[in-house]
């Protein structure tokens, strides 16, 4: 009986010693291979594309860079929203397309440090309802939202979307947040973790990090002066951009010429005809997700340029088109006015008091043209009312 | 499941753990029932296991019979049976197309269009094992199994069933049937071995296949020295493809405390043609010797003289035509067999001349110097038959590679050594590879060369031990190739 009960514990103790030696010869080479793959990350399973995850580091590092146009904005602002500190959210965040753009720290008045532009170039309804849901997911919800509100994203035609917008994410946020039903079908997590023990990406890491990397590309930290001395666009660290020395110089006359041919091909606004009922139920619903998660909305409505506005509403008129155009604005006013929320701004520029001097071309209002009608955020909170920077 | 994959990494590892806390009795079902899992894992395995099924319960009951039965006749028909069933079902899967073409190719009659079949791999492994089960059987060289089950173990025991050794009814069920006990030692030498063959097979072979497809992919455009260096590197990266294999295998057995035939030692370390077939393919080469060329042997006994040698040579001869087959439905295959056949029935014929020669070579006066110029020959005629064996893997015709061999030599050299350099780089052979599989093709020849490798590991004292372990699991993670090609010895 002693004989069988030491055999057993002999072999338990071998089995052990087995087992502890195969960890410990596995283990290290494990942690390696899992450490490159998931720090390099070369097709940015993890980390994110090599350029944008360099874009979204110096940004929230505080720096302004150029040379990024070949970046992917949605993917920038992704991984901005993920290497956000969880433990110090923003304040304030801008949603909305490049009309919003021109909004900066200073014209958004918000907090040093408190704010970021979200702003996409040619951002639709699904860069703007995912973005804030991006936040709310990574449990980086921000206090304030200013959300800037282009009319297409109440358009039913197909015109009104972007191609390089992230219709998967969206797909989640309809899913996942509204619960409505969508294309989403949730990522298997084991498929993209799988990469972190493949030893082919672990090769493919290590010829990447080891690579010549001078002829490459890289985005180039603006400082100072340089900020606007620049041949290209500039972003700047709390996201809004500066546009290149040469669509800042445009003269007076080219602004208007580029504002009529931008009312009369009204980007995004064809067969625009009426407020379909399902879009604005959605906006509704994302407003009220918006503030079921302890967001803030302030609307903000960027002005076409007079010209432009003009040449739309003259087109509506003769030709009874842009009609869903036209209703976006009293539809938001009075749902603004329903629920509460500030709203600042007109898509009539001649409604706030703006001219022509005031925008970079048919569709984007310059910073300080912003600034004539959106009183910042320390008066939005101090609870200046909206219709009132209307008045 | 293929042995370079993770799944059969976790699945050894799985099964290894598992099968030491079952108990004794139950553990040759435990492996019956892993095995078919390793089998059924890959697709056209479980559409096709039936097949495996069908030649074990054949092969078993006709085992059984013979060892029964008293009556000749009564044997030799249930040998007959289980031959028929065996090698129907082989040559139905991997030969109609090709007796058909070649049928249709002699009557001028267009060839029938069949079924396309696709044989379920390991095939021609599990369908001679169990056809040596039976044979030995009729030769009364082993008892009938009665267990059905330990006989399907046998004939499907999952290391070897895919890539051989083909092991023998004598050798390997009594291990099967009267498992061993843990022992730390084994087991963690089994391990070692496998990290071996994983090395010779990932590092090594799969890294040289790169350039040597990327040559015979391209044959028709490739110089001479570039189709010269990969038929040269084949020999080799075959080698070290189909010993890694074997390395994983024995040594994937070995952690379950089963011992299977060694198939390979050092074969091109061998100082003759005969030499190297008996130590290449072992358990292929005794198969047919014991199977084939030992009967033959046994029924031309009587002759003698002139007629005697002939019948000799022909005995030797037929076996590789038919190792070509065995093989691959190919004329590359048998155009490989036949030169082999004729390589070792010349070299046969012509031994004692040579011998006489070879006192008079004063070269020949060295050992070092004799040992390697009958190396690089006995490498260089391996390779003059491997390269049908090359064309048939990688599409190549035989005569463009032998035609472009010879040519453009000058035009290759012509910009000098760095020019060439970069033809080889630009076919996937730069310099740091090269430089890196000469060392690791070294290392692994001078451990070899010192006996069987899960014995050197487990002779070493920890302190080298252990880092070569780290060394090996490291140069496999930077340089393995991972996800590239399956091993060329599985699709047989």
């Amino acid at each position: 009986m002693w004989k069988r009960v030491k055999q057993a514990a002999l072999f338990i103790l071998r089995y052990l010693e087995a087992a502890l030696k195969a960890v410990l010869l596995a283990g290290p080479v494990l942690f390696l291979m899992v450490y490159v793959n998931y720090t390099v990350d070369r097709s940015g399973y993890f980390q994110g594309d090599q350029f944008e995850r360099e874009v979204a580091e110096a940004l929230l590092a505080g720096q302004d860079l150029s040379n990024y146009e070949k970046m992917d904005e949605r993917q920038i602002v992704r991984l901005y929203v993920q290497n956000l500190p969880s433990d110090a959210p923003l304040g304030t965040v801008a949603l909305g397309s490049s009309r919003i753009l021109q909004m900066d720290r200073s014209v958004a008045d918000a907090d040093a440090g408190g704010f970021f532009n979200a702003g996409m170039i040619g951002a639709d309804v699904r860069d703007v309802m995912s973005t804030l849901y991006l936040f709310i997911r990574e449990g980086k919800a921000p206090q304030n939202v200013i959300l800037g509100i282009d009319p297409w994203i109440f358009s039913p035609s197909p015109e009104a979307l972007d191609i390089r917008a992230d219709a998967e994410l969206y797909e989640e946020f309809l899913s996942e947040a509204l619960g409505r039903q969508s294309e989403y079908d949730a990522p298997d997590p084991v498929e993209v973790w799988d990469v972190l023990l493949d030893p082919a990406y672990f090769q493919g890491n290590i010829a990447w990090a080891s690579r010549d990397t001078g002829s490459e590309e890289h985005p180039i930290t603006v400082a100072g002066a340089e900020l606007w001395q620049q041949d290209t666009e500039v972003k700047r660290s709390d996201g809004s951009v500066v546009y290149t020395r040469e669509m800042r110089a445009y003269t007076h006359d080219e602004v208007e010429l580029l504002a009529v041919e931008q009312g009369g091909t009204a980007l995004r606004l064809n067969d625009f005809d009426a407020l379909p009922p399902d879009k604005l139920a959605l906006f509704d619903e994302f407003i009220r997700y918006g503030r079921q998660n302890g967001v803030n909305f302030v609307f903000v409505l960027v002005p076409y340029h007079p010209l432009a506005y003009y040449v739309m509403s003259q087109t509506q008129a003769e030709q009874q088109c842009y009609n869903g155009f036209f209703a976006v604005e009293p539809w938001l006013r009075e749902y603004a006015a329903k629920n509460h929320i500030p709203l600042y701004g007109s898509y009539d520029a001649e409604s706030l008091g703006l001219t022509g001097e005031d925008f970079y071309d048919g569709l984007h209002c310059k910073g300080s043209g912003i600034a004539k009608f959106f009183p910042g955020m320390h008066a939005v909170l101090a609870g200046q009312s909206g219709t009132a920077a209307l008045q | 499941m293929p042995f370079n994959s993770s799944i059969f990494i976790g699945f050894l590892a799985g099964v290894t753990a598992v099968y030491y806390l079952v108990p004794r009795l139950a553990k040759p079902y435990f492996l019956l029932l892993a095995s078919y899992a390793f089998y059924l894992y890959q697709p056209q395995n479980a559409r096709l296991v039936v097949l495996l099924i069908a030649a074990t319960l054949v092969t078993w009951a006709a085992g059984l019979a013979i060892g029964r039965l008293s009556s000749v006749w009564a044997r030799r028909g249930f040998l007959l049976l289980a031959l028929a069933a065996c090698l129907g079902i082989l040559f139905f899967y991997k030969y109609a197309g090709f007796f058909g073409g070649i049928w249709a190719g002699l009557t001028g009659r267009p060839a029938a269009a069949g079924p396309d079949l696709i044989a379920p791999l390991g095939l021609s492994y599990f369908t001679f094992q169990s056809l040596g089960y039976v044979i030995d059987v009729y030769q009364h060289q082993a008892e009938p199994e009665k267990n059905p089950l330990t006989y399907a173990l046998f004939v499907s025991f999952f290391p070897c069933i895919f890539t051989g050794p083909i092991e023998r009814k004598q050798h390997l069920l009594p291990q099967l049937t009267a498992p061993r006990p843990f022992d730390y030692s084994r087991a963690a030498g089994g391990a070692a071995r496998v990290l071996w063959g994983y090395v010779k097979k990932m590092v090594i072979a799969d890294n040289l296949a790169v350039f040597v497809r990327a040559v015979y992919q391209t044959a028709g455009s490739c110089a001479g020295p570039y189709l010269a260096a990969a038929s040269l590197l084949f020999s080799y990266q075959l080698y070290m493809d189909f010993s890694g294999c074997c390395d994983i295998a024995i040594g994937g057995a070995q952690m379950l405390g089963v011992d299977l035939l060694e198939n390979f030692d050092r074969p091109f370390a061998a100082c003759s043609y005969t030499e190297l077939w008996n130590r290449w393919h072992i358990s292929l080469t005794s198969w047919f010797r014991d199977y084939i060329f030992t009967p033959l042997s046994f029924y031309n006994r009587g002759a003698s003289g002139a007629l005697g040698k002939l019948q000799g040579w022909f005995n030797v001869f037929i076996i590789f035509p038919i190792s070509g087959l065995w093989h691959g439905a190919g004329v590359g295959y048998v155009v490989w067999g036949v030169l082999n056949g004729l390589f070792l029935v010349v070299g046969k014929a012509t031994a004692r001349w040579r011998r006489r020669l070879a006192k008079r070579n004063p070269l020949y006066r060295s050992k070092l110097v004799k040992t390697a110029v009958q190396r690089c020959c006995v490498y260089l005629l391996f390779t003059i038959c491997i390269v049908f064996f090359a064309c048939e893997l990688y599409g190549a015709k035989p005569l463009t590679v032998y035609g472009g061999m010879f040519s453009g030599w000058g035009q290759a050299f012509a910009g000098g050594l760095a020019s060439l350099g970069g033809g080889f780089a630009r076919l996937g052979l730069n310099g740091a590879t090269a430089g890196m599989l000469a060392l690791a093709g070294l290392f692994v020849a001078l451990v070899e060369a010192r006996g069987p490798v899960a014995g050197w590991f487990r002779r070493q004292w920890f302190f080298v031990r252990w880092p070569v372990y780290y060394a090996l699991c490291l140069l496999l993670l930077f340089f393995g190739a991972f996800g590239q090609s399956a091993f060329i010895y599985q699709q047989y």
